[in-house]
Parts: structure tokens; sequence; C-alpha cells
């Protein structure tokens, strides 16, 4: 059982959304990770601006995972939850990088924003997926 | 169209079993478009069953990453379990990679003809190899061989 801890469950709405779709030993692995991410990300002191964290997360996660299919193993890096501890900050880079090609930002848009506006027949279609976030973005005035 | 690499040294790093025996080829550039498990089945679609509804994955299965989930999932387009990974003419075959440690899917490859079998490799290159030349710490080894007539 994994014990969260009451501050950083405080500062982040998004633990919830991250963990409560998982269930189960997954579950478990989610949200220890998650914590740690979040522990690391909220006691770290840093004289980064939010693109530069940004930049450097995306690098990190992008290098972790490019042999895995695995869409859950995205909640078991720490870049890619250092992001998704982010929250709303991180989404107008997220688009940004949507916007320059297509990655697997699905998971930690969706956690973030707890929208979902892939439609079921574009589940899988990574093109047809990102054109749909990228106009959820823009309705929402995450990007122009 | 780009030349393709004959080689890739975060490949081989990654998976240095496919530098034993006949090697392996690179067919195809680095693709963020579709992975392994869709691959095998010859559609260019991301297939995992994610819990958040974002990656394709069929309606009648649960989106769990269970060996008995992926095996549901090949069989609505045909495929059923076989014994093991040897050339059939007739059949299509198709290898499951799990994790002994956990029982997770990790990988899934295709059977091209009697020595050679066809993978993507996560966002990078499709790649043709030996049947256990991906074997590693990432994608553990084939658990599971399924078949179905080819069309």
């Amino acid at each position: 059982m994994i014990t969260t801890p009451t501050a950083i469950n405080i500062k982040s709405p998004y633990y919830g959304a991250a963990s409560t779709a998982f269930s189960g030993d997954e579950a478990d692995l989610v949200q220890s990770n998650f914590i740690k991410a979040l522990e690391h990300f909220t006691k770290t002191t840093t004289t980064e601006t939010l693109e530069q964290k940004f930049k450097r997360l995306s690098t990190n996660w992008k290098e972790d995972n490019k042999f895995s299919s695995r869409s859950s193993l995205l909640l078991s890096n720490i870049y890619y939850l250092g992001i998704i501890a982010m929250g709303q900050d991180a989404l107008p880079y997220i688009f940004e990088d949507l916007k320059k090609g297509p990655n697997h930002w699905f998971i930690a848009l969706a956690i973030i924003t707890g929208a979902n506006p892939v439609s079921e027949e574009s589940r899988g279609n990574i093109l047809a997926m990102t054109e749909a976030w990228i106009s959820w973005g823009k309705e929402h005035g995450y990007t122009s | 169209m780009d030349t393709l690499p004959d080689r890739d040294n975060e490949l081989e790093d990654n998976f240095p079993e496919l530098l034993s025996g006949g090697g392996y080829s690179i067919t195809s550039p680095k693709d963020v478009t579709y992975n392994c498990i869709g691959w095998a089945a010859d559609d260019k679609r991301w297939w995992w069953p994610d819990p958040l509804y974002q990656n394709y994955w069929p309606a009648e299965v649960p989106r769990v990453p269970t060996p008995e989930a992926f095996i549901m999932a090949y069989e609505l387009i045909g495929y059923g379990v076989c014994q093991n990974s040897d050339f059939e003419e007739e059949y299509e075959k198709i290898a499951i990679y799990v994790k002994k440690s956990t029982g997770e899917v990790t990988h899934a490859s295709r059977q091209l003809d009697c020595s050679s079998w066809t993978s993507k490799c996560g966002v990078h290159h499709d790649i043709s190899h030996e049947l256990n030349g991906l074997n590693s710490e990432a994608y553990s080894s084939p658990g599971i061989f399924m078949k179905r007539l080819k069309s």
C-alpha cells in the first residue's frame, strides 16, 4: 500500500487522475512513481524557467522511451510524470511540441485536462489524435 | 525517400542479441505513429489498452495489459494461439513477448519467412531480425505464439 504525503496530494490534483485510471499492481507503480516525481519537482529549487524545465523533462522522457510501445510505461517514467506534475503550466509547451510533429503527449493531456477529444474512430491514429488535441488546445486558448 | 541506415548503434546497444546469428536489417524510417502491437497485425495504428482511451484497442477486449487481453485482441482478427514459432507456409504467425517478472506484454513481432521476423521497435525503426534478436531486459522474450491463415 502506498502512503501519499498529504502536502503532495494537495499540491497536485493530477495525482488522482493519474492513479485512479489504473488498478492493482499497475496503480501502485503509477502512484509510487508519481509521488517520487512530485517530491523531486516540488523540493528541488531551481532557476529554470518553465520552458527550460519542460524541455529538459521532455528530452529525457523521449530518450528513455524510444523503444517502448507500452503506453502504460509513460506513467512509470519520472520525466513524463514531472511534466504531468507541471499541470496546466505544461500545456502551452506540449501543444507547441505537438504542432512540430506528433508524439505521445495524449496520456499527459488527458490527465492534466480531464478531457478526451479523441473520437473512438481516431484512437490509435496518431495523426488524427494530434489534430484532435491541437483543435481542443485552440478552442481552450492553450495554443493559437 | 531517405536512404535507410545499415546499422543503428542505439538499437544494438539496447538489443545486443541482434548482432548474433543472422543479424538484422533496418526496414523503415523512425516513426512515432504506429507500434509493434499494431505492426504485428499489419495495422499501422498505435495499439495499447491504456485506461484513458487514447490509443486503439478493440472495444470487446478489457483495456488491461495482460497476456490474456492481447490474445483476445488478436483472436478478434483471426489469430489463434499455437504451440511454436515453426514456419508454416499457409499461416501468418506472430510472437508476443511477455516479461517473466511481471507477466506484462512488452512487444510483438510478425513472422516473415522461415528465418526472419519483423518488428517495430517503439517509436524507432522497423527491423527484420531473427526471433531471438530482440531478447533483452526491456522486451524479455517471446512467450506466446499465434497464427492465422494467410489471406
